[in-house]
């Protein structure tokens, strides 16, 4: 079968359920809002009207205003933006790095692997909450460096998963057959190695996303987030939350929107992932 | 076995001690460029630059970092985990004083997640397919997505403000242990829930797992009952990644609470780490990040090892050492 | 120090005793209902306790409990900055430089560490004051006694206090404040390191506990002898660092008493029991320039930015409008204040010619702000409204800990522009001390050089006598104001949020609470 073709047949399988089908739909609005933010959107996300601030939802403002008179509904818009934005760097990164790192550990003589090992579990362990006040405090925060943050502590993650993929798929004839037949290493990797785990791993950074949002509307409670005005979900909840007492709205919000992102993703993510592992498959 | 075992222990104890250095390495070298004049942060204009200097040698921040880690262990290797320079009172006090308080939030939580969370997995795996599965699907995921400080915040509105069952401060200023009790519930659930969501989903998945599996066709065609196949074999291959997960929620609960305890105003080990950090008191940081540190990984070799009492099938020493 | 949980007693009683037990469902938390002599008084603090010792105390929670553990030669009056007799019957001003004091006998520090004497009044002031002896850690606050040559003991009772040349606050800033409190010699002698958190004073109230994080307990002193015994017989105060949950406390009635920044008190004036009442703070709040950057240099840019922002406009962003706006370093309450000085207003065509004339019609500047809410918010307001006349603004919030270094040593070099806030005290040399040639590269952030201001302010530090002294200050005001690098903004309020039988009590500013003044009405 083509990709093409085998794209849309798990995609079909994945929409087959109920919990897939929404999880797709969800993960298809946060997308579109993400990409085509500035035409979703119905304002300038950063116009300030302090005059205005705190109005209730109206046909001008559909979610009414924040505590500056910022339209809310462009800034949950944006906010999409935002943490796709975060959520697609970080995993990349991580990805890279996790994958680069772990194939090497499986192909490594045992010392250095257990260096790898270490290496992973030192990131693992270290609080993350120290890591990121750190990294703030060194270069100020930032959008770089919420990316930064959550990057180095996902890279474990997918590092253990690629080298235990990779260690199963070692001993496989079909690459010991390349092998013989004189294939170089790197090309072993490249073409052999790289594609066949590439699957579960990316059905592993799918359901990362929601992490990756998790963490940034964490920093951003805290003040170390992304840079003001910027909106990202995590900033609309820590400013919503300081004015709750004169309208919950805000909170509510982004509160919905952070929810419904991360519960499309995962249900989109779990949903793809049964499609695909064929243990799962239809059995009872 | 009892060689094997030996051995295998050791090794693992020689990693985890090189796990710790490292973090405590990555610690210092990043105390070492993190700017920031800890005087001014503490005492504001009252700092005077011969205050602040004063400060920093205490902190022994002028030296370089190899001969600060020499010193740092050598003083843990007597049992020294340093002196708060502001108050002049030994690190480990201040710890002892706030992990009461962590460690009883965070094994209320965990117990709490895994009584209702396996159940519900459980559920979920045994109905799979059904309005029920579907419905838990939702709920748990809504639970893992929604950020716990904003659970926190939902909770007290609605349980501490308009229906004033429980109270908002999540400690007690006296020794009651009933009020103290009173007042972690909503921290507790607040902690707990996303972990629920979360064991709930992968008990399901790991059940799904091991359902199709053949051992089981094979079981169900002698004719054992459902539920004996259910229960005993599905949930103790459920239990593998579920420990993993605990022994990773432990380490991470314990400075990681962070924001439930800024919001219910509870002391925590999470809040002393970010508190001292946020002021530059490295004594303190260094102390309680080796605490948790050190918590973290045994709890993980404790996990390690208990695989072989649960599944046999796991060898020591093996190439399975990530869990996915 | 213990496990709290399972060694301490239960302390309260009555009410608060039967809502622990946690009688009935639900477990409602009972509101203590009136008499004048209350058994508890809970108030919020927002910042962590570190130690109750006058030469290393931390911030003003630590000061609010040291102001009652311990007591003062003099002490301010309820609710007022005038001050009166405290532990001393007498204080005499000899000379310029001399000031003998002469002590209340049968006054007993706690935990049996005898009577009050002449050298523990020395001790107390030397230690702060005077280079530290054996091994002793120097204090913060030894500027506080700068020209202390020493405290001469003639008797048991009677000392004398002499400096190197006058000193026009001595009385208010430092002898009838946190670093005039009278601590006992041997009890830090014997207890070293522990004195911080096991205090021993004589003042109306005693250190029960000390828990980081959580609080502080206070229980009546019973040997304390003075007229302001306290209303209350245990204060206890909580350390709740959000002001969300202090919210949630003071609705659900587990707080009797907390301030808020005058906005976030706002939902609860429609609260059924508590008052909300809103005080101008002495605090001083500006947006500076630094005069040795680049553009910034040149006078017409920044008085072009002055004219460019809308001050108003900020603060209705910053605080909701509920703070006073402040034109002139000084707040309003502080001997010195210049009630006349000039209320800029925006004026988008002036700031435009200024800017061409200075050759800078697209400026970019970046704006350090500390991320607190009303920074963010003041300093979102201010980038929209410099945009309107060129100047593009980048902000850059800082948390705590790289916020305060921002302006000092090297890095100051580069700081742009910037928002900052200092705590004030009534004299009017402690507000603008921060803003002399000395303070480049420490706390004036704006770096701002000027040998005439800094003629001025020593002059003003030893004038004794207050008409000219206030002549001073004026000039100093209208220096600072010639520069244009200091846009003032606000001194601020605090909006107390109480229960409405609570009759709280403070130095004016609510900077200094008094504990043993709150009272039942």
């Amino acid at each position: 079968m083509s990709v093409l073709a085998s794209l849309m047949s798990t995609l079909r399988t994945v929409c087959s359920t109920l919990t897939g089908a929404v999880g797709f739909a969800i993960v298809l609005v946060v997308m579109v809002c993400a990409i085509f933010a500035p035409w979703v959107a119905t304002h300038n996300p950063d116009a300030l009207d302090v005059m205005n601030r705190f109005a209730a939802p109206s046909g001008a403002h559909w979610l009414g205003t924040d505590h500056l008179g910022r339209d809310l509904f462009s800034r949950m818009v944006h906010g999409a933006s935002v943490a796709m934005q975060i959520a697609i760097l970080a995993i990349g990164m991580a990805l890279t790095l996790g994958t680069t790192l772990g194939i090497l550990a499986a192909y490594l003589p045992a010392r250095s692997e257990r260096f790898v090992l270490i290496l992973f579990d030192v990131i693992s362990s270290f609080p993350s909450l120290v890591l990121a006040l750190a990294v703030v405090a060194v270069l100020g925060p930032s959008t770089g460096i919420v990316v930064v943050i959550v990057a180095v502590t996902l890279v474990p993650h997918f590092g253990r998963v690629a080298r235990s993929q990779t260690l199963t798929l070692k001993n496989a004839p079909f690459l010991e057959a390349e092998r013989i037949l004189g294939a170089s290493w790197p090309r072993l990797v490249f073409f052999h190695v790289l594609p066949n785990i590439l699957g579960p791993l990316v059905i592993l950074a799918s359901m990362d996303i929601p992490v990756v949002i998790t963490i940034e509307a964490g920093l951003s409670f805290l003040g170390l987030g992304v840079r003001p005005p910027l909106a990202s979900w995590g900033t609309l909840i820590q400013d919503g939350y300081q004015y709750i007492s004169q309208t919950w709205l805000p909170v509510v919000v982004s509160s919905v929107a952070l929810g419904l992102a991360t519960l499309g993703f995962t249900l989109f993510g779990e949903a793809l992932r049964d499609a695909v592992d064929p243990r799962i498959g239809r059995e009872h | 076995m009892q060689a094997d075992t030996a051995r295998y222990l050791a090794s693992r104890l020689v990693t985890t001690a090189l796990i710790v250095f490292g973090a405590m390495l990555l610690l210092f070298t990043l105390s070492s460029i993190v700017p920031g004049d800890p005087a001014a942060i503490l005492l504001g204009p009252q700092a005077t630059p011969e205050y602040s200097k004063r400060m920093i040698s205490e902190m022994g921040l002028d030296q370089p970092i190899h001969i600060r880690l020499w010193r740092f262990f050598a003083n843990v290797a007597s049992g020294n985990l340093g002196i708060d320079i502001v108050s002049g009172r030994p690190v480990w006090g201040m710890i002892t004083a706030v992990l009461p308080y962590t460690i009883v939030l965070t094994f209320s939580a965990i117990f709490l997640a895994v009584i209702t969370g396996i159940p519900l997995g459980i559920f979920a795996a045994t109905h799979r397919g059904s309005v029920m599965d579907s419905i838990l699907a939702f709920i748990s995921v809504a639970f893992i997505a929604v950020p716990g400080f904003v659970i926190a915040i939902f909770l007290l509105l609605i349980f501490a403000i308009w229906l004033n069952w429980l109270p908002v401060l999540g400690t007690s200023r006296s020794g009651d242990w009933l009020d103290e009790f009173r007042r972690m519930i909503l921290p507790t659930v607040a902690l707990s829930l996303g972990w629920v969501g979360f064991i709930a989903r992968l008990v399901r998945t790991s059940m799904l797992e091991v359902m199709g599996e053949n051992y089981i066709r094979t079981s169900r065609a002698y004719g054992l009952s459902e539920r004996l196949i259910t229960y005993k074999y599905a949930l103790k291959n459920a239990c593998i990644p579920t420990i993993t997960i605990l022994g990773l929620g432990i380490g991470r609960l314990l400075g990681g609470a962070v924001l439930i305890e800024i919001v219910f105003a509870r002391p925590g080990l999470g809040r002393l780490i970010y508190d001292a950090i946020s002021e530059r008191n490295y004594p303190v940081v260094q102390g309680a990040v080796l605490v948790v540190v050190v918590v973290f990984v045994l709890v993980n070799l404790m996990v390690d090892l208990s695989y072989s009492a649960i599944d046999p099938r796991i060898r020591h020493g093996s190439s399975g050492g990530g869990a996915a | 120090m213990g496990n709290k949980l399972s060694r301490r007693r239960v302390l309260v009683t009555g009410a608060g005793a039967a809502a622990a037990a946690g009688v009935g469902w639900p477990w409602v938390a009972l509101a203590q209902s009136g008499a004048a002599t209350r058994p508890l008084l809970t108030v919020r603090s927002a910042a962590d306790f570190d130690l109750i010792d006058p030469a290393h105390r931390r911030n003003p929670t630590d000061g609010n409990v040291m102001r009652v553990v311990y007591q003062r030669l003099m002490q301010p009056k309820p609710n007022s900055s005038e001050v009166e007799l405290d532990a001393a019957s007498e204080v005499k001003q000899v000379s310029p430089t001399i000031i003998d004091f002469k002590l209340k006998p049968g006054q007993m520090f706690t935990d049996g560490f005898g009577e009050m004497t002449a050298e523990d009044v020395k001790f107390s002031f030397e230690r702060i004051g005077l280079p530290p002896v054996a091994g002793a850690k120097e204090s913060a606050y030894k500027g506080d006694w700068l020209y202390l040559v020493g405290v001469e003991v003639r008797g048991k009772y009677d000392g004398r206090i002499t400096l190197s040349q006058p000193r026009a606050n001595i009385y208010d800033v430092v002898i009838a404040d946190g670093s005039g409190c009278i601590v006992s010699k041997k009890a830090v002698e014997q207890r070293g390191v522990e004195f911080g958190i096991k205090p021993v004073g004589s003042g109306q109230y005693q250190l029960v506990s000390l828990d980081k994080q959580k609080g502080a307990v206070l229980r009546r002193n019973p040997g304390y002898k003075g007229p302001r015994r306290g209303a209350f017989d245990e204060i206890n105060v909580r350390v709740i660092t959000d002001a969300k949950t202090a919210d949630l406390a003071l609705r659900a009635g587990e707080l009797d008493f907390a301030i808020f920044a005058p906005a976030a008190a706002d939902p609860l004036r429609s609260v059924a029991g508590l008052t909300v009442s809103d005080q101008p703070s002495i605090a001083y709040v500006w947006m500076g320039m630094n005069m040795e950057k680049g553009p910034l240099a040149d006078l017409r840019v920044r008085q072009a930015i002055r004219l460019g922002v809308d001050v108003d406009q900020m603060l209705l962003a910053g605080y909701n409008g509920k703070v006073p706006r402040l034109n002139t370093a000084l707040p309003p309450q502080i001997m010195g204040h210049w009630k006349e000085a000039p209320v800029y207003k925006r004026n988008v065509a002036e700031a435009r010619a200024l800017l061409a004339a200075a050759g800078q019609s697209s400026l970019k500047l970046r704006l350090t702000i500390l991320n607190q809410p009303e920074y963010q918010n003041m300093a979102l307001v201010a980038k929209a409204l410099l945009a309107e006349i060129g100047v593009t603004v980048d902000v850059d919030a800082q948390p705590g800990g790289t916020y305060w270094s921002s302006g000092k040593a090297d890095v100051g070099k580069n700081l742009e522009l910037y928002m900052s806030r200092f705590n004030a005290k009534h004299d009017p040399n402690f507000v603008l001390q921060w803003f002399t040639p000395s303070q480049i590269g420490e706390w004036n952030w704006s770096r701002w050089n000027s040998a005439e201001f800094d003629g001025l302010f020593k002059a003003a530090g030893s004038e004794t006598d207050p008409v000219k002294r206030r002549v001073m200050v004026m000039d100093m005001q209208k220096a600072m104001d010639k520069t244009s690098a200091f846009v003032w903004l606000t001194n601020e309020a605090s909006a107390l949020v109480h229960k409405s039988w609570l009759k709280p009590a403070s130095v004016p500013g609510w900077g200094d609470w008094q504990y043993a003044d709150f009272s039942a009405g």
